[in-house]
């Protein structure tokens, strides 16, 4: 794993703060927040301040029917989360019967409404969302299952879906493949004891893509 | 309703509620993604998708870390920027900068505390070399990375950087409430 100090950190936090860095140096600056709470305290001032440079952005009146157009688009009659769930089920049991990969029992013809979302939270990359991931508990019983969907992280190839349980542990829920830098799949998490403070993604050199808090 | 009241309202389904969150906020939400995408039904394809997505992740908002305008804002600016880095990249226009970084009299102000803040950050960033103002404005509103910088402005990829480095440090010391305890 690529090791930076916090004087390179320091150097950086400006164009992290602002999501302009490229990917690598993004996921390993990322990487080395999570175990630096001074370096992480840096980049929030800075985040702070980019923030606030978008109060410049002089407020402009949308084109007309704007809010009942949002509205409509919120009030659809089928919930977009589930309909996005046996999208993500469907893409997930294709890739898996496609690579050949042991998600732990992908059952494409799961209804739905018998999971129940426990927490779900958005995956960060620093400042920037990079995608979703729900943990969901399965009516029928049985360990829950993780299901997530990232885009646009930069990352490329085979990653790690780890679970971080409440009290600390590190629960490796699978591997996965990313394709153009985005994917989608859904696992058990086998291990799950107490319950999941967070979930990350890692690539093959150890370094941290993306992360999501539960807290 | 203050405005987390009104997200709770729009996340809960109350349409009420919903309807006067997008009103409170949709302007400020259109403008930042117009200012970013430069085209207006792309702006607001990513101003209906931020709402869409504040409504999703309306329980994931903390207000211990920001406000409700500051949290809705970062999801309208992420979506826009990912809308431009996916196309064909196009030089900023310089009057688009000229106008950012101006007096901004042509927006009423909901609140003076706002307008008041929003007053003292175009103060400082006034105080900075021009260079670096337009560096910084540059990277935070409009997501040029520090190599896309150094194209439009004529220079090397190192000053580019330094100069958004510069003018973000400053700007944070310059904005940081008094006796504020960094630690």
């Amino acid at each position: 794993m690529i090791e930076i100090t916090c004087a390179d950190v320091r150097d950086s936090a400006p164009e992290f703060a602002l999501d302009i860095l490229p990917s690598e140096e993004r996921s390993v600056i990322a990487a080395h927040m999570l175990r630096c709470p001074a370096c992480r305290l840096e980049v929030e001032s800075m985040q702070n301040v980019g923030t606030r440079l978008l109060e410049l952005v002089p407020g402009t009146e949308p084109p007309l029917g704007f809010d009942r157009r949002v509205m409509a688009r919120v009030n659809q009659p089928q919930n977009p989360f589930r309909r996005r769930y046996r999208m993500i089920m469907t893409v997930a049991a294709a890739a898996a019967i496609a690579a050949g990969a042991t998600l732990g029992g992908v059952d494409a013809g799961r209804s739905s409404h018998t999971n129940r979302v426990m927490i779900s939270a958005a995956l960060m990359q620093g400042h920037r969302s990079v995608g979703e991931v729900e943990i969901t508990g399965a009516g029928s019983g049985g360990p829950p299952w993780v299901t997530m969907t990232v885009k646009n992280t930069g990352a490329q190839g085979r990653v790690t879906c780890e679970v971080i349980g409440t009290d600390g542990s590190v629960n490796v829920v699978g591997h996965f493949e990313l394709y153009h830098g985005g994917g989608s799949w859904q696992a058990r998490d086998t291990a799950a004891g107490s319950g999941a403070s967070g979930v990350r993604l890692v690539d093959g050199q150890g370094r941290v893509i993306a992360a999501a808090s539960f807290t | 309703m203050d405005d987390e009241a009104l997200l709770a309202g729009l996340a809960a389904g109350d349409g009420e509620a919903g309807l006067a969150f997008v009103r409170r906020f949709q302007r400020h939400v259109f403008g930042v993604a117009l200012a970013v995408v430069g085209d207006p039904g792309h702006a607001e394809d990513v101003a209906q998708q931020a709402f869409e997505r504040a409504w999703k992740r309306a329980h994931s908002f903390d207000g211990q870390r920001g406000s409700v305008r500051t949290w809705l804002t970062t999801i309208a600016h992420n979506l826009a920027i990912d809308m431009v880095r996916s196309r064909k990249p196009s030089p900023v226009d310089p009057t688009d900068l000229v106008r950012l970084l101006g007096s901004g009299d042509d927006e009423p102000e909901r609140q003076a505390v706002r307008a008041a803040a929003t007053a003292e950050l175009r103060n400082e960033i006034r105080r900075l070399p021009p260079e670096q103002g337009r560096a910084v404005v540059m990277a935070g509103v409009y997501g040029m990375t520090a190599q896309e910088v150094a194209i439009a402005e004529g220079i090397p990829l190192g000053t580019a950087k330094t100069r958004i480095r510069s003018a973000m440090g400053k700007l944070r010391d310059a904005l940081q409430p008094e006796g504020a305890n960094r630690d």
